[in-house]
C-alpha cells in the first residue's frame, strides 16, 4: 500500500481484511476479494477502478450491505454496514437508473422520504430542491421513460440525494452513457457534489478519465482475486472544469492510473 | 443544462396536464384520452346517449312495458345500472371537457349533469318531476300498466319529460362535438378499414354460400335470419343476458378477489408459494366447467350460488397464479433500492410489489372476464334458473329455434365484450403509465 493511503483523521468508511468468497452454482467457490484494507477519510471522493470481475462493484455493495462479506469487517463512523444502512447513511446510484415507472419524476424522488415517513409537505420541498439541483424541474410531472438515459440517471442521482445521506455510493452510474453525456454528467456529479457539503463518495467506474477527473483518491483494483492494487492521490486543482483535462497534470495521472491497472491485469486487454 | 440533447420518445406526444392533485381528471384523462388519437372518447359519448334514451323509457311505464326497446331494460336490477351508468359517461364527458372554453359548453355541461342527477333520482327512488306536477301518483311510474291506470295523465307526463331528453341528448353532442374529431375517424378507418371489409366480406359469403347451397336453415341460418329474429326477441334476451351477467360478475368478484388475497398470502411466504404453485397450475388444468352438476347438487339448481360458484372456482386459479407471478417477479435493482432505504416489507410491497405486479393481475382479469361468461352460461345448461341465457340457447336450440338461439348467443358475446371493455378501463386508470398504453 501506498503511504498516500494513510489518512490522519478518523475515517468515516474503514475497511479492514475484507474478503469475499462466492459459492457458485455447480458448487465452485470463486475467490472474488481478498484482504482488503482502506480508509476512506469524511468527505473524500474515492473512484473504484478495475477491470470487468475484479470485484470493485462486490466491494461496494459489501459497504452498502447488500451482501455481507465473507471476513473482516466494514465500520461507518464507528457502526457496522448493517446498522449504517439501517441509519439511512447510504444513498446507492445503481449502473440502470431504476427509476420505478408507474411514478412520476417529483414522486420517483419521493420515494426514499415517503419510505422513511417524511411529511408531504417535506416532502415536496426536498424533492422540488433535489429535482432543481440536478436541473430537471421543469420535468417533474414527466414520467420516466419520457426521459433520456442521461436524464433518468440525474433523476436517480436527486432520488439518492432527497434524503440527504452522509455517504453516496455510485455503481458505474454513467457506465450506460455516451461519452459526450457522460464528461457533461461528470461536471454535473462535481458541481453536486460541491453543493452537498462535506459528503463522501465511493464511485466504482471502469474510466480511467472518469476515475481521475472526479476523485480525489484513485483505487486501482487487480482481479481473481480481486486485491487493492495501488491507491493514486488525485492532487488536480478544483473546482474542475473541461480545461483540467487538457492539463498535463491530468494526462500523467491517467498515465499512471493506466499503468497500475497494467499491473494487475498482466498483459493488457483493458478497455478504457 | 443548455445542450443537453431532450430526447422524448415522441415529440409530439400530448403530455398530461400538470396538474397531478387532481386525480379524477387524470383518471378520466387515462380513460378518455380526449386530446388522444383513439376512440374511448367517441364510445363514451355514445354510450351516454344510449343511457339516455333508455332512461328516458324508463322513467315512463308507457315507453317501459308498452315498447320493444323500452321493455328491453324493464328487469330491475338492470334499472339503477343504466341510470348509473348514464351518471358515469355523462361525469366523464364533462370532465374530459377541460378548460371549457366557450359558455354554451359550459351550459351544456351543467345542464346535462342535472337532467342525469334527475334520471338517477327518477329511477331509482321514483321522483318523477313531471308526475308531480300532474298529480300522478309515484308508484304509477314502476307499475305495469292496469285499466285502472290514468293513461292520459302519463302521457302528458311523458310529453312533459320528452324535453329532457333532447336537452340531455343536444348536451351530450356539444360536449361530444364529432365534427372536429373527424381526423380521429379518418385514420381509425385508415386502420381498421381491413378489418371492417372482413367483416363485411364473411357476413355476405355467410349469406351467399347459404343461398346457394341450400343449407338447412336447423344447421345454420342465415344472418339476415338472425338478424330478424333478434329484432324480435332482443328484449327477453338482453333481460336473460343481464340475470346471467350478475352471476358472472359475482362469481369474478368472488374468485378473483379470494384469488388475489390468496396469491399475496401466497407469495409474502415464498416456501407456501412454491409448493401451491404447481398444484395451483395442475388444478388450473382441469376443465372445471365440468363440476357444474355437482355445484348443482351442492346448492340446488336454482340457487345462483351453484352458478356463482362455479365462476369463481373457474377464475381463482388464474386470478391467484398471476398474483403469485406478478408478486414475485420483482426487478432485482429495484428490490435492491428498496434495501438501501431499509424499508420494511409492507413499504416494498406498497411501493414495489403490488404496481409491479399490476399488469400480471390486469391480464388474468381480463382473461376471466371471459371465463366467467363461459362458466355462468354453461352452468345454465344444467338447470337451474330459466331467466338466464345459458336456459335461453339450451332452450331454443331444443325447440328447433336456431335463429333466437343464434341471437342469445350474440348477446352473450355483448355482454362479454362490456365487461371486458369495464374491466380494461379500470385498468387504464390505474396502469396509465405503463407501457401497453403510451402514444405511438
Amino acid at each position: 500500500m501506498t503511504p498516500s493511503s494513510i489518512v490522519t483523521a478518523a475515517p468515516i468508511i474503514a475497511i479492514k481484511n475484507l474478503s469475499k468468497t462466492f459459492r457458485t452454482a455447480d458448487g465452485a467457490d470463486v475467490h472474488a476479494l481478498d484482504s482488503i484494507n482502506l480508509d476512506i477519510a469524511d468527505g473524500e471522493f474515492i473512484a473504484l477502478i478495475g477491470p470487468s470481475g475484479c470485484g470493485k462493484s462486490t466491494l461496494l455493495r459489501m459497504v452498502a450491505d447488500l451482501i455481507p462479506p465473507s471476513t473482516g469487517t466494514i465500520t461507518v463512523s464507528g457502526k457496522t454496514a448493517e446498522k449504517a444502512r439501517k441509519d439511512r447513511d447510504y444513498g446507492f446510484v445503481f449502473q440502470s437508473a431504476t427509476l420505478y415507472e408507474w411514478r412520476t419524476v417529483i414522486k420517483n424522488v419521493e420515494l426514499p422520504l415517503e419510505i422513511m415517513g417524511y411529511s408531504k409537505d417535506e416532502r415536496r420541498a426536498r424533492a422540488r430542491a433535489m429535482l432543481s439541483l440536478v436541473e430537471l424541474s421543469e420535468f417533474e410531472d414527466k414520467y420516466p421513460w419520457q426521459l433520456s438515459g442521461g436524464m433518468q440517471q440525474r433523476v436517480s442521482i436527486a432520488r439518492a440525494l432527497a434524503f440527504e445521506p452522509r455517504i453516496l455510493l455510485m455503481d458505474e452510474p454513467f457506465g450506460a452513457l455516451d461519452e459526450m453525456t457522460r464528461e457533461r454528467m461528470n461536471n454535473e456529479l462535481l458541481r453536486i457534489w460541491g453543493a452537498m457539503q462535506g459528503m463522501t463518495v465511493i464511485f466504482v467506474t471502469h474510466s480511467i478519465a472518469e476515475a481521475v477527473y472526479l476523485s480525489s483518491r484513485v483505487v486501482v483494483m487487480s482481479p481473481r482475486p480481486g486485491r487493492i492494487a495501488e491507491i493514486i492521490d488525485i492532487d488536480l486543482p478544483r473546482p474542475r472544469g473541461t480545461e483540467t483535462r487538457d492539463l498535463e497534470r491530468f494526462f500523467h495521472l491517467t498515465s499512471r492510473v493506466r499503468h497500475a491497472l497494467r499491473g494487475g491485469v498482466s498483459g493488457g486487454g483493458m478497455n478504457e | 443544462m443548455t445542450g443537453q440533447p431532450i430526447s422524448f420518445t415522441a415529440p409530439t406526444a400530448p403530455t398530461p396536464p400538470a396538474a397531478p392533485t387532481v386525480t379524477l381528471a387524470r383518471a378520466v384523462d387515462a380513460v378518455v384520452q380526449y386530446d388522444g388519437r383513439t376512440l374511448a372518447f367517441d364510445l363514451i359519448a355514445l354510450a351516454a346517449l344510449f343511457f339516455a334514451v333508455v332512461c328516458w323509457h324508463l322513467t315512463n311505464p308507457l315507453l317501459t312495458f308498452e315498447t320493444q326497446f323500452g321493455s328491453a331494460f324493464r328487469n330491475v336490477t338492470l334499472q339503477p345500472v343504466m341510470a348509473i351508468g348514464l351518471l358515469v359517461c355523462a361525469g366523464a364527458l364533462i370532465a374530459a371537457r377541460r378548460p371549457i372554453r366557450h359558455p354554451v359548453i359550459g351550459a351544456a355541461a351543467i345542464a346535462l349533469g342535472l337532467v342525469c342527477v334527475y334520471m338517477v333520482l327518477a329511477i331509482v327512488l321514483s321522483v318523477n318531476l313531471s308526475g308531480l306536477a300532474l298529480g300522478v301518483e309515484p308508484a304509477l311510474f314502476r307499475e305495469r300498466l292496469t285499466d285502472a291506470t290514468p293513461r292520459d295523465g302519463l302521457g302528458a307526463a311523458l310529453t312533459l319529460s320528452a324535453p329532457l331528453v333532447w336537452i340531455a341528448v343536444a348536451a351530450i353532442i356539444i360536449l361530444w362535438q364529432p365534427w372536429t374529431r373527424l381526423s380521429v375517424y379518418t385514420r381509425a378507418a385508415r386502420r381498421q378499414w381491413a378489418a371492417l371489409l372482413i367483416g363485411v366480406l364473411v357476413l355476405l359469403l355467410w349469406e351467399g354460400a347459404i343461398a346457394l347451397f341450400q343449407i338447412q336453415e336447423f344447421l345454420l341460418p342465415r344472418p339476415s335470419v338472425i338478424a330478424a329474429a333478434f329484432g324480435e326477441v332482443y328484449p327477453r334476451l338482453v333481460s336473460a343476458g343481464w340475470n346471467t351477467f350478475q352471476n358472472a360478475f359475482w362469481g369474478f368478484v368472488v374468485g378473483c378477489g379470494a384469488g388475489i388475497v390468496t396469491g399475496m398470502v401466497a407469495a409474502r411466504f415464498v416456501g407456501f408459494s412454491r409448493a401451491l404453485l404447481p398444484i395451483a397450475i395442475g388444478i388450473n388444468a382441469i376443465p372445471i366447467i365440468a363440476i357444474a352438476p355437482l355445484m348443482n347438487n351442492w346448492f340446488g339448481a336454482l340457487n345462483p350460488a351453484s352458478k356463482i360458484g362455479i365462476v369463481a372456482l373457474l377464475t381463482f386459479f388464474p386470478a391467484m397464479i398471476s398474483t403469485v407471478r406478478g408478486l414475485t417477479s420483482v426487478d432485482a435493482l429495484s428490490l435492491e433500492l428498496m434495501h438501501t432505504y431499509a424499508a420494511r416489507p409492507l413499504a416494498i410491497f406498497r411501493k414495489l410489489r403490488l404496481p409491479s405486479a399490476l399488469p400480471f393481475i390486469f391480464s388474468a382479469l381480463k382473461v376471466c372476464t371471459t371465463l366467467s361468461m363461459i362458466g355462468a352460461i354453461v352452468s345454465e345448461y344444467f338447470g337451474g334458473s330459466t331467466a338466464g341465457l345459458g336456459f335461453r340457447i339450451r332452450d331454443d336450440a331444443g325447440l328447433f329455434r336456431y335463429p333466437e338461439a343464434w341471437s342469445a348467443i350474440f348477446i352473450a358475446a355483448l355482454y362479454g365484450i362490456l365487461f371486458y371493455l369495464v374491466v380494461s378501463a379500470v385498468e387504464r386508470t390505474l396502469m396509465a403509465w405503463h407501457v401497453s398504453f403510451r402514444e405511438p
